[in-house]
């Protein structure tokens, strides 16, 4: 009985590391698409509202995934007080602290902070550019790492099963 | 927040330390001249100061706070919310409208594009005009310009600086507060100094502002819209400005509006205004005091030119 209810454990166990190296893998792409979706409404306000980039990013904290919202809530906040002499320094310093921590690919971090070296500057257009720029490279490690995604979700499903088998057997 | 803070927020660091450092408060600030290599200017108390480091105010050039050209940076990005291209219209202007209804009035290169400007680049001098609500300003003006409790159509004349949008402001309030329906098209944001659509100043409880549209369009807009007994505007003289203004009056509403000028005479020169001047559009003319005692009543004229106060 108690070999029984081991067998069970180390399965169980197994298996469930798998999945959660599986989910964990699954989030990247996740992440990048819902920066994606924070980068559009960004751009959306700049295009549909000319609304400043303080007030924006305010606005779109609300409407972002849970995860962004600190990041952008503080960047609003720094920027609406005025204490730091340019834009680049106020967003570097909110990615550096809300948003690297939590992102498990790193690239998109560095995406965010070379897009924040030139938003603001000049007219509409070049705004918008920028954030299309932006997003079309999110876009291509989106594309790069689905592949990788996918092959990495089945094998962490698999070696999880598997190795945990293994253990079974040379324990039983 | 404290009268004027938002100006104190748009100032470079440098100068915002100064300035706590010596106590002076923006409150009693009327305008800061920012100039690329030359000395800051301010007027406080309705007389102008150098600024400097060591005494705050200051009447000696020489000792003098000298405006940077990385100052003049870090006042744009403030001054725009580090977001110039949402000011791209207000900046062909030559004046960016901020929080609070101050206006930051810029000089530079100006960028033409098909014989009209584009924008401005290489920004060198800085402009910075504090608005002031002062509540009951206006009373002495609405008492001679109204009719059993019922505004008469009023044009207020001054130079600039005079306290005509802070006479208009108190104007709006309180006919809006005596019970008449106040449609304000505050173009400059100025008038209420609107934030994200709602008035930071106190513009009555029955006025509707429509915040950053030109006036020709925002007049005919509220008309159609919100049916107000008056429409108040701001700064009229253009052709556009005075066709609306008729439009509006043909629909029975009562005109207050604004106009640069020294005497009712001098509005005679612009043909558009000299047109509603003789078409009598407006039944009470207010002049205002110069630079000195901003918003004090020179004198009051009826239509027909009979003074009415003095």
């Amino acid at each position: 009985m108690i070999k029984i209810l081991g067998v069970f454990m180390v399965m169980a166990a197994g298996i469930s590391f798998g999945f959660s190296r599986a989910a964990k893998e699954q989030k990247k792409l996740e992440q990048g698409i819902a920066l994606k979706r924070m980068l559009y409404l960004l751009q959306g306000e700049i295009r549909y509202g000319f609304t400043p980039l303080p007030e924006a990013i305010a606005v779109i904290a609300g409407k972002t995934a849970e995860e962004f919202r600190p990041f952008l809530t503080q960047t609003a906040k720094q920027l609406q007080s005025y204490a730091e002499s340019s834009f680049s320094v106020v967003w570097k310093k909110a990615i550096e602290d809300h948003l690297r921590p939590i992102m498990i690919e790193p690239k998109f971090s560095d995406i965010l902070l070379a897009m924040g070296e030139t938003i603001g500057y000049l007219d509409k257009e070049m705004q918008e550019k920028t954030i299309s720029f932006a997003i079309e490279q999110i876009e291509d490690v989106i594309f790069q790492m689905k592949d990788q995604v996918i092959r990495n979700c089945r094998m962490y499903r698999s070696l999880g099963l598997s190795f945990s088998a293994l253990i079974v057997i040379i324990l039983v | 927040m404290k009268e004027g803070q938002e100006v104190f927020q748009i100032l470079p660091l440098e100068i915002r330390n100064t300035m706590s450092k010596h106590h002076l408060d923006i409150g009693k600030m009327q305008e800061i001249r920012l100039r690329v290599q030359q000395p800051i200017l301010f007027r406080y108390d309705h007389q102008e100061y150098f600024l400097s480091k060591e005494r705050g105010r200051e009447s000696m050039k020489e000792k003098a706070q000298v405006f940077t050209n990385e100052e003049l940076r870090q006042a744009m990005e403030y001054i725009s919310g580090y977001s110039l291209y949402a000011y791209e219209e207000q900046l062909r202007n030559g004046f960016i409208t901020i929080r609070g209804g101050h206006r930051v009035g810029l000089v530079g290169s100006v960028v033409m594009e098909g014989g009209n400007v584009k924008t401005l680049k290489h920004i060198s001098c800085l402009n910075i005009r504090i608005a002031h609500q002062v509540k009951e300003c206006a009373r002495n003006v609405y008492q001679r310009c109204q009719e059993e409790g019922m505004l008469l159509p009023t044009l207020i004349i001054s130079p600039p600086g005079c306290g005509k949008t802070t006479i208009l402001r108190d104007l709006i309030r309180i006919c809006s507060n005596q019970g008449q329906t106040v449609g304000v098209v505050d173009e400059r944001s100025e008038i209420g100094a609107a934030y994200q659509g709602i008035p930071q100043n106190d513009l009555g409880i029955r006025t509707d502002l429509l915040d950053g549209c030109s006036k020709g369009e925002g007049m005919n807009m509220l008309i159609r819209s919100m049916a107000p007994e008056i429409i108040a505007v701001d700064e009229v003289g253009t052709k556009e400005d005075v066709e609306a203004l008729f439009f509006c009056a043909f629909r029975g509403c009562t005109l207050l509006a604004t106009a640069h000028g020294r005497s009712r005479e001098s509005l005679l020169k612009n043909p558009y205004m000299e047109e509603a001047l003789k078409k009598k559009m407006f039944q009470r003319y207010v002049i205002l005091d110069g630079r000195s005692r901003p918003g004090e009543i020179k004198k009051i004229f009826d239509e027909n030119g009979v003074e009415l106060y003095d």
